[in-house]
């Protein structure tokens, strides 16, 4: 009887999700934890919203794939594909005019002081304009942070990570509050593996020690193969 | 016999039942200078005016529908002590609802979006802006 001691070294991952779809739910994972009151985060795009709903501190982080590039490898048939993924945040505020309403409404207050009170009340549009310049730097701090550089993952699977642009659009004046949207967009790129679907085979590089023992226990010299091995899911 | 009639008159006196009739809905102001208007100038009726409250917008820059609560106020000018000019804050305090006894909501006149309402046409439109405490 021969035996066999069989070892594999090499990486596993038995992820059934693509890296892009994980980089998505890890940045939102990220701001979701950074919020502090500051901002909510939202995982898509939202079609239509009321003002009211990112009024203030309740401005509105939406995170959402947008696009990607895979490379062409003359060499590549079952992957990895180098793949240069763009996420598109988009950051949506809303202010309302802001001041001391409890003198304008104090029955007791006198003319001037009602003036004064008036006089002293901040306009929306200014308002809104530097909330949403607070709420990228917000943003573009955390995502930007080297502590997140991996974007939730493991050291050495995204290769790089940066934030192209920012674009903030023309604030609405209608209605009783200024909103005022923009969107900056993160790029990062990954080595995506085929997993198939559904996903069944990972195949990965892995240097293979076969030991080989005869029956009456004398070990054979190593072999090793160097070869890709196929493991069934 | 024929009695001359000025119809501009006619439709600037006409505001009174349009503006401030059935349709009408209290409306509290507060000047620049502190000063509160909430009755009729020479009258101790409560000052009414046109409110209309809704509209659903679109951003202009990425067609996205959003939607704002927009109170629009509309007032007979011979009715106010003060007429609000460009560039003025003003406060006002309608209702939150088409209903004369239901609570009241605070805003300020826009500063971004001039006020409409010539000398030729007799009323003013204000169109307004949320006012929070700070």
């Amino acid at each position: 009887m021969v035996l066999y001691d069989f070892t594999v070294e090499g990486r596993f991952r038995f992820n059934i999700m693509m890296l892009f779809r994980q980089i998505k739910t890890n940045i939102i994972n990220i701001l979701t934890t950074a919020e502090a009151g500051r901002f909510q985060t939202l995982s898509y795009q939202r079609q239509g919203k009321a003002a009211i709903e990112f009024f203030g501190t309740k401005r509105m982080v939406e995170v959402y794939f947008d696009s990607g590039i895979f490379s062409k490898r003359s060499a590549a048939i079952q992957g990895p594909f180098e793949h240069a993924m763009n996420f598109n945040i988009e950051l949506s505020v809303a202010e309302a005019a802001k001041g001391d309403l409890s003198v304008l409404l104090d029955q007791g207050s006198t003319p001037a002081e009602r003036a004064i009170a008036l006089n002293n009340f901040n306009e929306a549009a200014p308002l809104a304009d530097e909330s949403f310049d607070e709420l990228f730097e917000i943003v573009w701090q955390i995502l930007t942070d080297a502590r997140n550089y991996s974007l939730g993952l493991d050291k050495g699977i995204v290769v790089d990570r940066w934030i192209e642009n920012v674009q903030k659009n023309q604030a609405l004046p209608d209605g009783e509050y200024v909103v005022l949207t923009g969107s900056m967009n993160l790029k990062c790129t990954a080595k995506e593996e085929v997993l198939g679907d559904p996903a069944s085979i990972i195949g990965i590089d892995a240097d293979t020690s076969l030991e080989l023992y005869s029956e009456d226990g004398v070990k054979e010299p190593v072999q090793k193969t160097g070869v890709t091995q196929e493991f069934p899911s | 016999m024929i009695i001359p009639v000025n119809l501009r008159e006619m439709v600037e006196a006409d505001l009174e039942f349009s503006l401030e009739g059935e349709w009408g809905l209290p409306v509290i102001l507060i000047d620049p200078d502190g000063n509160i208007q909430d009755k009729k100038k020479g009258a101790e009726t409560e000052l009414k005016g046109q409110i209309l409250y809704n509209t659903v917008g679109l951003n202009p820059e990425t067609g996205e529908q959003v939607v704002v609560n927009n109170p629009i106020v509309t007032l007979r000018k011979t009715s106010l002590e003060r007429i609000p000019a460009n560039g003025e804050k003003w406060l006002v305090r309608i209702p939150i609802v088409p209903n004369a006894t239901a609570d009241k909501e605070d805003f300020l006149i826009s500063a971004t979006k001039p006020l409409e309402g010539g000398a030729s046409i007799g009323f003013i439109r204000l169109y307004c802006r949320r006012a929070v405490q700070v």
